[in-house]
């Protein structure tokens, strides 16, 4: 399961990977944002 | 050798070097680009950014901001006491953090210690819409030019050998006349040479000869005299910057000349 927030109304789901036609279950919306994971992420400034 | 400073700016500085050969002023200007160590920040830890950029982009970014180096408080990290791991003998630490609509700017990374505050604090790194939000770390470390452009302190450093215009004397009035088609207090006549009063407006002497296909005027180059100009990004005044790049290109000679001694 990979964490999504939705474009319309912001709010934070859930879906599998597999999933074909992704929709948000609280406005319908087809539009999402991959969420950040909480790590921090190290870099080399290239 | 002669040296007159003609102009010396925080950032800038053009330098007249005479009775010198061109080989040296070159190994300067070589110096200057790829040997003189300054800091930069090599490494980025981001805890969040939700900006348009990528991470890999910003932290680029912010690899090119120049920061102010003092080279007798630092060390190189792989010579450092601490074996590369990252102490305040090889490495400054900045933080940054901003939220909401605006610009951040290189002046928002905070140091651990006021001293290595940036001093060019304008330059543009991401722009930020709503409730975007970036938070990094970063870690500055000395370099050289040579491994990365983010290590180069000094910015096209240049230098140009002295004309000398000569004309032929039987063409005098000639001569004259064409000096009444130049803008006004260009060249003056001194015996047979003509005399710019500012080295760098040679190229219109040159554009006014060419459109006029003149051969009674002559342009040749001094290579014993030169005007050697250079600017920093920064990180360095000027004058510590030439200083510096001298007591590296003096250190290289005397390593050489110890490495010859134990020639048998």
């Amino acid at each position: 399961m990979t964490g999504y927030k939705c474009g319309l109304c912001k709010k934070s789901v859930k879906f599998d990977v597999k999933n074909i036609g992704m929709q948000c279950p609280y406005c319908g919306s087809k539009i999402f944002y991959k969420e950040r994971p909480t790590i921090a992420k190290r870099i080399k400034s290239k | 050798m002669k040296v007159d400073v003609k102009e010396l700016k925080p950032k800038k500085a053009i330098i007249q070097i005479e009775d010198i050969k061109p080989y040296f002023v070159n190994a300067l200007r070589r110096i200057m680009i790829s040997e003189l160590p300054k800091l930069a920040v090599n490494e980025v830890v981001i805890y969040d950014n939700t900006s348009a950029l990528f991470d890999e982009i910003i932290s680029h970014r912010l690899g090119l901001v120049p920061i102010p180096t003092d080279l007798s408080l630092l060390l190189f990290k792989n010579e450092c006491v601490c074996k590369g791991k990252g102490c305040p003998n090889c490495t400054v630490r900045y933080t940054l953090s901003k939220e909401g609509e605006g610009s951040v700017y290189s002046g928002d990374l905070l140091p651990a210690e006021k001293s290595w505050a940036i001093k060019e604090d304008k330059i543009p790194i991401v722009e930020l819409y709503g409730d975007q939000r970036l938070i990094l770390e970063v870690e500055a470390v000395l370099g050289r030019g040579r491994d990365h452009a983010k290590w180069q302190a000094i910015q096209a450093p240049a230098y140009r050998m002295e004309p000398i215009i000569e004309f032929d004397k039987t063409k005098l009035d000639d001569v004259k006349e064409f000096i009444t088609k130049l803008p006004e207090n260009l060249v003056s006549i001194k015996g047979n040479k003509l005399v710019l009063k500012d080295v760098t407006k040679l190229p219109i002497i040159e554009s006014y000869i060419s459109k006029e296909n003149i051969d009674y005027i002559t342009i040749e180059r001094d290579p014993t005299k030169f005007l050697f100009h250079f600017e920093t990004d920064g990180s360095f005044t000027a004058k510590d910057a030439i200083l510096e790049s001298v007591n590296i290109l003096q250190k290289k000679y005397e390593e050489l000349g110890k490495l010859l001694k134990n020639l048998k």
